[in-house]
């Protein structure tokens, strides 16, 4: 149960942090840069499945003021 | 509201909270005192008739065996050859390092400094307590162990004496209309949460500013799942992947901004019916309750900074002393940005932003997570701990994140070892961080400004 939880919350986010990146016409290498990670790292941990929250948080936050 | 100028059970319970508070803070006063007193005995020195200062170290044998009973032996020892005056022998020499190298007069030794500041804020809190003020025992009984019907049972009778009510009332809670003295008192135990909360609010407003309603939404759900995880003892799952503390931080700040608003629009208005009287006192419960939250997270956090609260900058260096970046390759613009970027890690820690509000430097699957700050387009990469941050090294967007990564991977047990250093403060690497310190800061100094050491 807890585990559908965390995995929906984690889907959410992801599909709300994508949504927000096509949306807004976010390029990817000014996004690797406001993250403070390489292009090459935020590749990566978009293919990883890793449930890594304060990431994704992260870069909600700066989607979601991304102008 | 019955009785509330003879004490309450709830206030007779609190009073003896604030007691056993004010024993413990006296008991860890004398602790410290022990501590400092023995450091200074432990770094005395003898005459030349006694160079080991047995005759110091018997005369305090009472306070250092306090500190380590185990140490009463060699003590005994020393007594034994002070007494038949054989201070030359080599069982004297002996029992003296034993004594001296015992980790726990080590670190007497080593935290004198940090224990004299403890000491002063501990006496400073012992002060507090025994000279406290209505608007701070207010804050007190919020912050205590109470249930919440006894705090607000505590809160009441005080609103109640400051009022300066001289006699026992009956309160008038009707079907409709609520009586005004309950109104008074319930805008009293508001205005006393307030004067509690607003330095907090004042604090942390940084963390919300902003925060868009859908983050909220993010942040109770994430808070909701890590919570029910903690129950089952899984919240290390999400242990590096979730900020819990600081999320948590964040929303009960939104939350008591929020209720803050609301309870100020309806104070606003007459507050008559008892629908309305009882909305409000929801509202300031859950407020008493979010400000409870904020001031605990705020305690640890500066527990986690250290008692002085000033951020120090350290630096990674190699076996020679030398760093992981070349100062003598930078340009005067990028020299300029470095001593910028030294003082903005500094003041950091003045300020209330948690350093680890950065970006993220690298995967975390690496051994240390790393951070980074940024001037314009030059950037510093750190390691936050304990309060405190170790610099890795500096450099423009295209090869900070390379040569970052490179460091914490070749020189992952350096970076430990530093660490291990940053926390125990030996002399050797205050002295070794220091004179590097004072080097770079002529190197980028450029009489404009200058290293924050």
């Amino acid at each position: 149960m807890i585990d559908d939880k965390l995995k929906q919350l984690f889907i959410d986010i992801k599909l709300d942090c994508l949504e927000l990146i096509l949306a807004k016409d976010v390029s990817i290498s000014d996004l690797s840069y406001q993250l403070g990670i390489s292009n090459k790292d935020f590749y990566n941990r978009m293919k990883s499945t890793e449930q890594d929250f304060s990431f994704y948080l992260k870069m909600y936050y700066i989607l979601l003021k991304w102008r | 509201m019955e009785g509330v100028l003879e004490k309450s059970l709830a206030e007779e319970k609190f009073e003896k909270l604030l007691l056993q508070e004010q024993q413990d803070l006296e008991n860890q006063a004398r602790l410290l005192s022990n501590s400092y007193q023995g450091a200074h005995v432990l770094l005395s020195k003898g005459n030349d008739d006694d160079q080991f200062n047995v005759y110091g170290l018997l005369q305090n044998r009472d306070l250092l065996v306090s500190l380590e009973p185990s140490l009463s032996d060699q003590f005994d020892i020393l007594q034994y050859f002070y007494d038949n005056n054989l201070l030359d022998v080599d069982q004297v020499l002996i029992a003296v390092n034993n004594i001296r190298s015992h980790k726990t007069m080590l670190r007497c030794v080593n935290e004198a400094n940090k224990t004299v500041r403890e000491l002063n804020s501990v006496q400073k809190k012992i002060k507090a307590s025994k000279s406290m003020s209505d608007s701070e025992k207010a804050s007190r009984v919020l912050r205590s162990k109470l249930s919440d019907e006894e705090k607000v049972d505590v809160l009441r009778a005080m609103a109640y004496r400051s009022c300066a009510h001289s006699k026992e009332e009956k309160v008038d809670v009707t079907e409709d209309v609520v009586s005004s003295d309950l109104i008074s008192t319930l805008r009293n135990s508001y205005a006393q949460v307030i004067e509690g909360v607003t330095p907090y609010l004042s604090k942390y407003y940084s963390k919300v500013a902003g925060l868009p309603p859908e983050m909220i939404r993010y942040y109770e759900s994430a808070i909701r799942i890590y919570e029910e995880l903690k129950k089952e003892g899984r919240e290390e799952e999400l242990s590096g992947k979730l900020n819990y503390d600081d999320m948590r931080l964040s929303l009960s700040v939104w939350h008591a901004i929020d209720l803050r608003g609301k309870i100020d629009e309806m104070l606003k208005g007459s507050v008559q019916s008892v629908e309305q009287f009882q909305q409000v006192q929801n509202y300031l419960s859950s407020l008493s309750s979010s400000f409870e939250t904020i001031k605990s997270l705020d305690d640890s956090f500066s527990q986690e900074k250290g008692v002085s609260g000033e951020r120090q900058v350290y630096f990674l260096l190699d076996n020679d002393g030398k760093p992981f970046f070349d100062v003598s390759k930078f340009s005067d613009g990028e020299k300029r940005k470095v001593s910028s970027l030294l003082k903005k890690l500094h003041d950091e820690g003045n300020s209330d932003k948690d350093m680890k509000s950065h970006p993220i430097l690298v995967p975390k699957k690496l051994p240390h997570h790393m951070y980074t700050l940024r001037s314009s387009d030059f950037l510093v990469s750190y390691i936050p701990y304990n309060g405190d941050v170790l610099v890795l090294t500096f450099g423009d967007r295209r090869n900070i994140y390379e040569d970052s990564t490179k460091i914490s991977e070749r020189a992952s047990s350096l970076i430990d070892r530093t660490i291990k250093s940053m926390k125990s403060q030996s002399p050797a690497f205050v002295m070794a961080q220091s004179s590097f310190s004072e080097g770079l800061d002529s190197a980028v100094s450029l009489g404009v400004g200058g290293l924050v050491k």
